[in-house]
């Protein structure tokens, strides 16, 4: 099943090899991006740590051990993640009713769509008392596998104190333990539990492997995939969910804004924008469409094969112009800022505005 | 999977089983039970696990089908327990349990049993046996004293040592100590071939000739609760990663903590000057009493004493102070005093068999051991008090 990870070769050929030459270290930490597939590396390298199956191919993915792996309830298989306060009992058990829900779809929803991100309700972290309880349940001895596994999704989220907590289990965990960090942020992660860590740098993945899942896993079809996998930015996440929406109403809506720029139409713009209040994650879909399509405008003329949105071939070639492919630089940077700008909570109808304005003045021959 | 059973004898084989299923924990199905029917045997095996402690539960019925299922505990045992006394019918239809009884008919949705955590295999033969009684007896001499604090998890279990002429149990959480001996080679197995067994699980633990193992004090309370004299013996086997307890119709599988104890006996003082010896329960109350007022925040109070005068006192800066002045009492040494935390000592006094207490101590920041009047045979037990500084 290690070949089901995509465009991570890297990564897999490394920890087979620690698999097949018995040095598996006692903590990893997986950094890189959202969306690459560090979690579901850190799932399938447990459970090939503790496959039944013989074979070399391991895991097996339908072995005893392999399934209640991927169920999430193997004894020796702990998992952490950012939760909201679950009020843990020192026994381990959820003492808020309202958290246990959200908690047991938060898991659910790894196992069935992990492609898709749950959001508790209230401010997240990985809290004391489930270090506490991770520190105590490793001091008890090992239940039915061979190495027990311990995932701590985005470790990057745990306050200072309850970091320090962890250093001395971290740094020499029980044997046959092997603890498996991950995090987006590595510079979030206290010095003291990187250098603790094994680290394993995951990739973004290139634009081929995304068309290639968004294809076969997904029955996507191609052009939509092509876009989806170009304005991803390498993480699989945003590709699935760009990819799924509906219609393709923020692209459609992209061309809208070129259309509306090219024929400088800038009252109905300020229109749409005052009667349309798109949250932040589309307008940053859309500044990622504009950038391939600013793209486009410039292959139109040298390279047309290369051409993401070649079902508006004629559109295109009907707003660019001579000097586009000399203006382009500067619009693909200012899109950058924008998008920095949503991150860093700027209203969005401003830069919508600023937004018309130079996509405007890229058209404008 | 089909049988048939009597609910009274149902009821009396699960009625302990549903303390240990969990309910709200992170991992569902384990708030289950694995109920296992086999036609041959005649045996339905009933199984709960909360990870740290596995118990199994095996008793006759009348099986027409074998098979196992998952199902949860906590409504299994309602429906069994509010079932009028009469024979019970379960069964497995697709993917629900039927149970039927008289007019009554319940399905219960089953889970997914491959999910269970695995219940290993036992072989009984390498175990050794203890009297239940002394063990239920070595265990509430000492489950008392554990810690409660899960960032030391190694104190929230009992210590166990097995020597080649000598068990050892003792529990402490850093404030006090309780521990008992008993020494008495005939616990151990007499029989050859179990002799080779106890050198053989010797050897495991390297080269030192005693075996240690750090036993939690939920899997002991269970045991207590379990041992109703329906049997005499208990059968225990010793694995590196875990102790499984046999009695009567139940199997415990209990997971060690894995680490090493701390060196309590350090603390123990042999050398004390002072010693007073005085009735268990005139203490025990006077202490209830003058405790009522005691500071909430350490539970302080206070012990003077000379060869004339034995006074319990305590002050709180709230509510006022107390003070009561026993007699009765045998005091050698010289004159002294010392503070304590006073549930401790409650603690320990309850777990005192004799009529009188015997109480060493000595300077203000000496802790106290504490001792029975008598022991019984190859038996000892001694309690130790860390003072309060003052």
């Amino acid at each position: 099943m290690f070949r089901r990870i995509k465009g991570q070769n890297q990564v897999v050929d490394l920890l087979q090899r620690a698999i097949e030459q018995q040095r598996i270290a006692q903590a990893y930490l997986f950094h890189g991006s959202d969306g690459v597939g560090k979690f579901m590396t850190a799932l399938y390298f447990g459970m090939a740590l503790n496959c039944y199956s013989s074979s070399e191919y391991r895991p097996c993915g339908v072995c005893s051990s392999c399934h209640k792996f991927l169920q999430f309830e193997h004894p020796d298989f702990i998992y952490l993640f950012p939760t909201v306060n679950l009020k843990l009992s020192p026994e381990g058990e959820i003492k808020d009713s309202d958290a246990l829900k959200q908690y047991e779809s938060y898991i659910n929803n790894k196992i069935e769509s992990p492609w898709q991100d749950f959001f508790f309700s209230g401010s997240t972290e990985i809290r004391k008392e489930s270090i506490s309880l991770l520190i105590k349940r490793l001091e008890y001895s090992i239940h039915e596998a061979q190495h027990r596994v311990v995932i701590i999704e985005n470790a990057d989220m745990m306050n200072t104190q309850t970091a320090n907590a962890f250093l001395k289990t971290l740094e020499e965990p029980p044997q046959n333990t092997v603890i498996i960090l991950t995090t987006e942020k590595l510079p979030q992660v206290l010095p003291t539990i990187l250098s603790r860590c094994q680290p394993v740098y995951f990739k973004p993945l290139s634009q081929s492997v995304i068309q290639d899942i968004l294809f076969d896993g997904f029955k996507i079809d191609t052009v939509v995939a092509k876009s989806a996998a170009r304005i991803s930015g390498g993480n699989l996440k945003t590709a699935i969910r760009v990819a799924h929406d509906t219609e393709n109403s923020t692209r459609d809506k992209a061309f809208e804004l070129m259309a509306l720029a090219a024929k400088s139409k800038s009252l109905e713009h300020l229109n749409h924008v005052l009667n349309h209040k798109d949250n932040t994650d589309a307008l940053l879909d859309m500044l990622a469409y504009l950038g391939v399509i600013a793209n486009d405008l410039v292959n139109i003329h040298y390279a047309p094969d290369e051409v993401t949105n070649f079902d508006r071939t004629d559109f295109l070639k009907g707003i660019s112009h001579a000097s586009i492919p000399d203006r382009v630089p500067d619009y693909l940077l200012l899109l950058d800022d924008f998008s920095r700008k949503v991150d860093g909570n700027v209203n969005p109808s401003l830069i919508r505005i600023n937004l018309f304005i130079a996509t405007k003045n890229l058209l404008t021959p | 999977m089909r049988f048939a059973i009597e609910k009274k004898e149902l009821m009396q084989s699960v009625q302990h089983l549903v303390s240990v299923a969990p309910t709200k924990n992170a991992s569902p199905i384990l708030t289950n039970y694995l109920i296992d029917a086999n036609a041959e045997q005649g045996m339905v095996k009933i199984t709960t696990s909360d990870l740290d402690i596995t118990v199994v539960v095996e008793f006759a019925a009348a099986v027409s089908e074998g098979g196992t299922i998952a199902v949860s505990a906590r409504h299994f045992n309602e429906i069994i327990n509010l079932m009028p006394e009469a024979i019970i019918n379960f069964w497995r239809h697709d993917e629900l349990l039927k149970i039927e009884s008289n007019k009554i008919d319940y399905n219960l949705l089953i889970a997914d049993h491959t999910l269970f955590p695995l219940v290993p295999e036992v072989k009984l033969d390498k175990a050794f046996t203890l009297d239940a009684q002394l063990l239920s007896r070595m265990i509430s001499k000492t489950s008392f004293a554990v810690s409660t604090d899960v960032n030391r998890a190694v104190l929230t279990g009992v210590c166990w040592k097995i020597m080649p002429n000598e068990h050892l149990m003792a529990a402490t959480d850093g404030r006090k100590v309780a521990e008992i001996r008993i020494k008495n080679s005939s616990l151990l197995p007499k029989q050859p071939e179990s002799d080779a067994n106890e050198t053989n699980f010797l050897d495991k633990t390297s080269n030192e000739d005693y075996l240690e193992k750090i036993i939690p004090v939920k899997t002991l309370v269970f045991l207590q609760k379990i041992m109703d004299n329906s049997a005499k013996e208990i059968k225990v086997l010793i694995e590196s990663s875990k102790v499984i307890f046999s009695y009567d119709k139940y199997l415990v599988f209990s997971q060690v903590l894995e680490h090493k104890y701390p060196e309590y006996q350090k603390a123990f003082v042999t050398d004390l000057q002072n010693q007073f010896v005085i009735d268990r329960a005139n203490l025990h109350n006077a202490i209830r009493r003058v405790a009522l007022v005691a500071p909430m925040d350490n539970l302080r109070i206070r012990f003077e004493l000379d060869s004339e005068k034995f006074e319990v006192n305590t002050s709180n800066r709230d509510t006022g102070d107390a003070k009561e002045n026993l007699d009765e009492y045998n005091f050698s040494g010289s004159q002294t005093g010392v503070s304590f935390n006073y549930r401790y000592m409650l603690g320990i006094l309850e777990a005192i068999d004799s009529d009188k207490v015997v109480i060493k101590l000595g300077s203000s920041k000496d802790p106290l051991m504490i001792y029975n009047m008598s022991n019984k045979e190859n038996e000892e037990i001694t309690f130790l008090l860390m003072p309060l500084r003052s």
